[in-house]
């Protein structure tokens, strides 16, 4: 207590010098006269008297011993380094930029690219133990994955499993809320009802979903759960909601809570319960938490034999010669993204280091040019340590300064990554924010390496050979620089990974350009694709519901404004068609190769303008008795026909009749005949290859719902109400899914395209701000060095040297760094192209890119470097030799 | 005793403390010389050393100041106790005291180990 009083007096006393000075200097001339008169007293004569009392204070040596109690003497003189260093620092507002700006930006891009690699890679999931958790599929005979349902007894098998801790069953479910004016469709994730223990979320209001709301029976109870974000959309959030009923196909569900924002499991708008039972329309999905130290491969065997036991007894349920395959919750987004975000982070790493050996170069450029007032300070009497002090001191502003700037772009640049990273591309429970820890790791980083490389300087000028440097304009000759060859060093470096960053930037746009500029085989423009649920109770039977789609098309197509409508199930490109597995008779009869398959109506093609290359499309009467014909596409026909003509082959689809809510056409089963070959669409994003597809009849299977794609004369979206019109005509209770699609707007959206654009961009703006830090870098050192060899230059022009050899001179000692650089940027450039190849992204980086990010970088140097040498030619050798 | 700044402050602390509970209010001055009249030669360097010393003491609350004059009409810096500083300069002796003592009997251990 009484040493923080002290303290906070020391540190108020640092603030307030002005008082202290003035009192001890008039109580010590008190002490004085008080000891004098004593002295007089005691008969001295009068100039004794005040010599001894003059000896007996020690004026000076109390002075200093008083201010050093009264303040706190470290952060006085730090106080008094940093006015002094600020003071200096706006001399040179062009340094104090660059600098600032370097570390800012290394803190900036490093901390928020890390920061996404957090959130979206490293922990992704609220959830307990989530790293435990895995998704039970399995792998067909050609390793393709497969997403099985399981009924309630396999479930309950699964569960006893020794390998596992707990389990959860979910599915996805599609509604439409009644009740209301308007319809609208929503999708339920039902959980069985341990999901929120399972996954330990608490209900945000309310309660969550609970064993009492499942019957003894496996009866699901008529109760809710809302979806963080539904219950906002569609209640406003209002907070008293629960104990409020929701209308879904017509039937009252209770809502007993809402979900918390960050558990988005399914990504259903409501989470109703699901019992466990044997009803084929009740299958779940399972996902597993895995006892404490149990290793994926361990509870791969167990559930393997399980999994094989299920498939003997139930065929059908899943492909043959299964193997199980648990994937963490992560594993589908670790593939997706994880490349391009670890690329990412190498980049700005990159960013970073090439910010910190900016700064170093110039601190130690500038360093040297400050010798001379280091070396009046030294003469004066500052001792090494407050010299070293004083000069760091302006280091450690630059990188406070430079680490504030720093973290502000870092928000800023997790907002725009954020923004601009393809939402399928990480999970819903993700949340993208700064990380803190990073961020404070990547400032202790900056502030070091700004210390560091002030510290460098300051080391060698703390220790002046002060005679040598006050003769000033003599040291000036020939460059022998102290730190040369660590300018070079860093310069080299600089370049190096300059052009590696270059390298980078070209082949993502490469790979950007070939995404945007790879022909689709299907004509996007003017193109909108609108979903419509069905209702199965209306329409129950296949006929049914095939005529209510034909009307349906119908009304939408004659629409004013529509010029053609399609019904496209699982159809809509470029990311389109149900995977499945086939057989091609007579050529091969196991299910181990895979189509995409897609189910619409002949109108299709013309929708889609995408040309019929041999046979014929199917007719009306054909697709109104749902017979079992279809088109393939060219991949198709060059990977399973080589040479052969597919027409008039047939293939069977085994996996058909077990998509769930859907009826097939009474021939299910049949082998379907191909009657045709149209030309390649993309169907399976934009950047991978398309793949093997067949297209039948619609009215080969009909779904719960289904999408119409329509092309229009003008904007397709201003459309959408006509023709939400018209389907009302049609059907008064006929909902739209929420959100139609242009098909030319969606593609934008597509994750492939948003994710090229996004590393594009990034990698670009990285890659220019490093070019500009390298030309600065560079164009400060042949500046200072310039400046270091005026009066060399002087004589050599007074001797009779040309322009050209004083530039001669000045471009050879940094043509050669540069050189190296470059050397060095290629062969890293390539060691890494072949690892980034390894990673899927880059797969362009040839030796194209390299030359031009070679020459961008040579003609950019070349100006920074010319600017400063042309200044050496002009130098006027009269003035140069007598001020130089 | 340069060496050790802080221990010294220490015990000089508590010999002003200690002269200014037997003389009541007392300038810098006139402590130096009643310290130096009592211990010998605490300042055979020199008087200013009590300053810091009293600035210390200030600091901590032990005592407070007030400039006023001298018995000779001279302007002088009066310090004078505290009731905390009467408390600390309490505590202190204690634990002098209490140190002496045990050291004293370290020193000259014979008539009790006899």
């Amino acid at each position: 207590m009484k040493r923080l009083r002290a303290w906070s007096r020391r540190l108020r006393g640092v603030f307030q010098p002005g008082d202290r000075e003035h009192e001890i200097a008039e109580e010590l001339e008190s002490h004085l006269q008080l000891h004098i008169d004593d002295n007089l007293q005691r008969g001295m004569p009068s100039e004794e008297a005040q010599r001894q009392a003059l000896i007996g204070l020690g004026m000076e040596r109390t002075k200093q011993a008083y201010r050093e109690r009264s303040t706190i003497p470290v952060i006085e003189n730090f106080l008094r380094d940093a006015r002094f260093g600020l003071r200096s620092l706006s001399k040179s507002p062009g340094y104090a930029l660059i600098v600032i700006f370097s570390l800012a930006l290394g803190i900036g891009a490093t901390t928020a690219v890390f920061s996404v690699i957090y959130g979206v890679l490293l922990n992704p999931y609220p959830y307990p133990a989530s790293d435990r958790m895995v998704h039970l599929l399995v792998q067909d005979a050609a390793g393709h994955l497969v997403w099985p349902l399981y009924s309630g007894s396999q479930f309950r098998e699964v569960r006893q499993a020794s390998s596992i801790e707990s389990a959860v069953g979910y599915r996805n479910r599609e509604w439409d809320i009644t009740g209301n004016d308007l319809p609208e469709a929503l999708t339920s994730t039902d959980l069985t009802p341990n999901g929120f223990d399972y996954f330990g979320v608490h209900a945000l209001l309310g309660r969550g979903l609970q064993p009492s709301d499942v019957s003894p029976g496996q009866v699901a109870q008529p109760v809710t759960v809302l979806a963080y974000k539904f219950w906002l959309r569609y209640y406003d959030g209002n907070p008293h909601i629960v104990g409020k009923t929701i209308q879904l196909n017509h039937a009252n569900y209770t809502i007993v809570g809402v979900a918390p924002p960050r558990f988005t499991w399914g990504n259903g708008d409501l989470f109703l319960p699901a019992g466990i039972s044997d009803d084929p329309a009740q299958k779940l999905e399972i996902n597993l938490r895995l006892k404490q130290g149990v290793s994926i491969k361990t509870a791969q065997a167990e559930l393997g034999s399980l999994l094989r036991q299920f498939a003997i007894q139930n065929p059908q349920q899943f492909p043959r010669d299964l193997r199980p395959h648990l994937t963490t919750l992560n594993e589908v987004f670790e593939h997706q993204v994880g490349p391009i975000l670890y690329l990412l982070l190498g980049a700005v790493g990159l960013l970073l280091l090439i910010g910190c050996s900016n700064v170093s170069i110039l601190t130690m450029a500038r360093g040297t040019a400050r010798k001379h007032e280091v070396a009046v300070k030294s003469a004066l009497g500052a001792n090494r340590l407050r010299l070293l002090c004083s000069l760091l001191t302006e280091s450690v502003l630059l990188s406070v300064a430079g680490s504030g700037v720093g973290i502000l772009l870092a928000y800023q640049l997790v907002d725009f990554i954020r923004n601009r990273l393809p939402q399928s591309s990480f999970p819903g429970e993700a949340v993208i924010r700064i990380n803190l820890p990073v961020l404070v790791f990547c400032v202790v980083l900056s502030l070091i390496c700004g210390t560091l490389s002030g510290l460098s300087g300051a080391l060698e000028f703390s220790r002046p050979q002060i005679d040598q440097v006050l003769r000033a304009s003599c040291s000036k000759v020939a460059g022998h620089v102290h730190g040369k060859l660590l300018h070079r060093f860093l310069i080299a470096g600089q370049v190096a990974l300059t052009v590696v960053l270059l390298s980078g930037a070209g082949a993502a746009m490469q790979a950007f350009l070939r995404v945007a500029h790879r022909p689709l085989g299907y004509d996007p423009h003017h193109v909108m694709e609108i979903g419509f649920p069905i209702d199965e109770h209306a329409y129950p039977t296949w006929k049914a519901r095939r005529q209510y789609l034909s009307t349906l098309r119908d009304a939408v197509a004659s629409t004013p404004g529509v010029t053609g409508a399609a019904v496209s199930l699982y159809a809509t490109p470029p990311d389109s068609g149900w995977d499945t597995s086939f057989v091609l008779r007579g050529h091969f009869e196991t299910e181990s190769r895979r189509i995409s398959t897609h189910f619409v109506s002949v109108a299709y093609f013309d929708v889609l303008r995408m040309p019929l290359l041999s046979g014929r499309l199917w007719d009306s009467a054909e697709s109104a008795r749902g017979d079992q014909v279809g088109l393939i596409n060219q991949t198709m026909q060059r990977e399973f026909f080589r040479g052969q003509n597919p027409i008039g082959q047939f293939i069977r689809l085994p996996k058909i009749g077990y998509l769930q809510y859907s009826l097939p056409a009474p021939k299910e089963g049949d082998w379907i005949e191909i009657i045709g070959v149209v030309g390649d669409a993309v169907n399976d994003g934009l950047e991978q290859p398309v793949k093997p597809a067949i297209y039948t009849p619609f009215s080969v299977l009909l779904a719960r719902g289904t999408q119409i794609l329509v092309r229009t004369e003008g904007q397709p979206l201003a459309l959408l109400p006509a023709i939400r019109r018209s389907v009302q005509k049609l059907n008064a209770g006929q909902t739209t899914e929420p959100e139609p699609r242009d098909l030319e707007e969606w593609m934008r959206h597509q994750p492939d395209w948003a994710r090229a654009v996004l590393i594009g961009t990034l990698f670009s703006g990285f890659s220019l701000l490093a070019l500009i830090l390298a030309a600065v870098g560079l164009f400060s050192v042949v500046a200072y060095s310039v400046a270091q060899r005026t009066s060399e230059f002087g004589v050599r022009i007074a001797l009779g040297a040309q322009h050209w050899d004083v530039l001669k001179a000045v471009l050879g000692s940094v043509a050669a760094t540069i050189g190296v650089g470059l050397l060095g940027g290629w062969v890293l450039a390539l060691a890494l192209c072949q690892l980034a190849g390894a990673l899927i992204v880059m797969k362009g980086s040839d030796a194209f890119v390299l030359a031009g990010a070679a020459l961008l970088l040579i003609a950019i140097a070349a100006i920074a470097c010319l600017i400063p040498a042309w200044r050496a030619t002009t130098v006027d050798p009269v003035r140069a030799l007598r001020y130089g | 005793m340069g060496e050790k700044p802080e221990v010294w402050l220490g015990t000089m602390a508590l010999m002003a403390l200690k002269t200014l509970e037997l003389m009541g209010p007392q300038h810098g001055y006139g402590l130096a010389r009643r310290i130096e009249q009592i211990s010998g030669d605490a300042f055979s360097l020199n008087y200013g050393t009590i300053y810091p010393v009293l600035l210390k003491l200030e600091q901590e609350g032990s005592i407070e100041s007030e400039w006023g004059f001298s018995e000779n009409n001279r302007k002088a810096k009066f310090y004078k106790l505290t009731p905390a500083g009467k408390k600390q300069l309490q505590k202190e002796a204690e634990s002098w005291e209490q140190a002496t003592q045990i050291l004293a009997r370290f020193l000259s251990p014979a008539k009790d180990l006899a």
